[in-house]
């Protein structure tokens, strides 16, 4: 199974971001994916752009994330609504 | 034999907040059960974030450096930068040696939050790992300082004083939380959070008096706010600006000459610029070591109380609250910034010997939730008037406390910190004998 490489962005890159990570860490356990989760800042998102497949924010964030064309996002309003976060993941994941 | 053994790890190991909190950390991740390489993957990027944010710390403490010096000798001023991430560094390097304690602060505080939520039926419990180090950093200083305690006494008595600051007005936040994720003041079901952060009795102010300041019906976020806000997102970039902005303005009133004699060569006008760049770079560097070491401490502290309590509300950072009224947040940021610059004006008006450097984090991250809480009671207006009433009293309660607090070039200047709880430091000097 291989390794799918996810980036949580948010402000600070370490209080959001670092909740939805955890929430993440689960529902792809549940899931049975191998999933490789990353927290970052929306300042040094655009540095690691070629590194991941799935980029998760808030609704807020996406609109100053400058994000190439074809990488799936999903964008999330209650960080810790774990609901929220899965349905909207797995809807993503059939995408990719 | 034994014994320099046990010295030998004890001195050259367990001295180190590094090492401590390692420690805590593979603790917490054998106690939840988490695979090998994950405790020794947790353990180590603990120990190299604590030892980055330290290096952004000992960077930030020498970029200050010329601007106090600058500010004593041209206008007799002690200049204060109000940003946690300048006050923990100053804090810090006061502890000295004794920086170490503060790891075991942050131990003890989480331990007792657990309990008076197990014993006492609180129900919050504090996971803002970045909030705690700084907190647990500026407090563990203040006890030493004002009440002249040895080691174990310091980390107890900072340890019971934050745990019932964790652990209390967190819980009191829950259902304002609520009111303000469901956008109804009357519907407070949705608990699935509550704000561990450092403005906590400012958000209660708002969020009981915003009423008296305007309508509910008049939210924020039916009116329309200018896009170019939306940079001050970015922590870089906010911070570059402000600090250019208000150093520079400080750095003019001193006069080209007394830049030069700092300058080393370079300039005066680079000298400056390039000054308010360095703050954003130390803070970067702060937290590029913050998130790596909290990205383990934080997982490890969630699942403890997880198991141990289930049920219970987790007390995060302030950002989770912005979703629900981001125009509250960037109006809120606006009239603290203002109410900081006018708070400026009083001190120089004033003729005070402390003068306040506004910084970042209180501006957005005191002035952003300040103004969700008060827009759930008063609508816009709420928003104006506490936000600016936030900023005034962030720099005047900053330039009051400031001289109470044995520290050089930075104070954390979130509002609690500079308001009530200056007031309990006051205290503390009264009982630790000295005025």
């Amino acid at each position: 199974m291989e390794n799918l490489n996810v980036i949580c962005v948010c402000g600070h890159g370490l209080g959001s971001s670092l909740l939805l990570k955890i929430a993440l860490e689960s529902i792809f356990e549940k899931l049975g994916i191998n999933a490789n989760i990353d927290t970052r800042n929306v300042g040094e998102v655009s540095g690691y752009m070629g590194d991941f497949d799935l980029l998760i924010t808030s609704e807020e964030l996406i609109k100053i994330i400058d994000i190439p064309g074809n990488i799936p996002t999903v964008t999330v309003k209650n960080f810790l609504d774990s609901k929220e976060v899965e349905e909207k993941v797995k809807q993503a994941l059939l995408n990719i | 034999m034994v014994q320099s053994v046990i010295e030998f790890f004890l001195n050259q190991f367990f001295t180190k907040p590094e090492v401590l909190l390692a420690v805590v950390v593979m603790i917490g991740y054998m106690l939840l059960k988490r695979p090998a390489a994950k405790v020794i993957s947790g353990a180590i990027k603990t120990a190299v974030g604590i030892m980055i944010l330290s290096a952004g710390a000992a960077y930030i403490v020498t970029t200050f450096r010329p601007l106090i010096s600058i500010m004593q000798d041209a206008l007799g001023l002690t200049g204060v930068i109000i940003d946690p991430y300048a006050g923990m560094p100053a804090a810090m390097t006061a502890l000295g040696n004794s920086v170490q304690l503060v790891g075991y602060t942050i131990v003890l505080g989480f331990i007792l939050n657990l309990l008076y939520v197990k014993v006492f039926k609180l129900r919050a419990v504090f996971l803002t790992g970045h909030i705690m180090l700084i907190q647990a950093s500026v407090m563990s200083w203040m006890v030493m300082y004002l009440l002249h305690t040895g080691s174990v006494n310091t980390v107890l008595i900072s340890g019971f004083i934050l745990s019932l600051y964790w652990a209390i007005l967190p819980h009191m936040l829950i259902k304002p939380t609520a009111a303000v994720i469901s956008g109804n003041k009357n519907d407070t079901s949705r608990q699935d959070f509550t704000i561990g952060h450092s403005q906590m009795f400012a958000d209660l102010l708002a969020y009981k008096y915003g009423g008296l300041f305007g309508k509910i019906e008049d939210n924020v976020e039916k009116i329309k706010m200018p896009g170019w806000l939306s940079i001050f997102q970015d922590n870089v970039i906010s911070t570059s600006i402000i600090m250019m902005l208000f150093v520079s303005a400080f750095l003019v009133w001193a006069g080209p000459a007394a830049i030069t004699k700092q300058a080393g060569g370079q300039h005066w006008i680079a000298f400056m610029l390039f000054l308010g760049l360095k703050f954003a770079v130390a803070i970067t560097i702060i937290l590029t070591g913050v998130r790596m070491f909290i990205g383990e401490l934080v997982p490890a502290f969630k699942g403890i109380s997880e198991k141990l309590l289930p049920g219970s509300v987790p007390a995060i950072d302030v950002p989770a609250l912005f979703p629900f009224a981001p125009k509250a947040v960037a109006l809120g940021f606006m009239f603290t910034v203002i109410g900081q610059v006018l708070g400026v004006f009083i001190l120089i008006i004033a003729k005070s010997k402390v003068m306040i450097i506004p910084g970042f984090v209180p501006m957005f991250f005191d002035g952003g939730p300040v103004g969700v809480y008060a827009n759930a009671s008063g609508g816009w207006k709420a928003v104006v008037v506490c936000c600016t009433l936030l900023g005034l009293t962030h720099v005047i309660g900053a330039a009051i406390i400031f001289p109470l607090t044995g520290l050089s070039g930075g104070w954390v200047g979130n509002w609690d910190w500079s308001t009530f709880l200056g007031g309990l430091f006051y205290v503390m000097k009264l009982i630790g004998g000295g005025i």
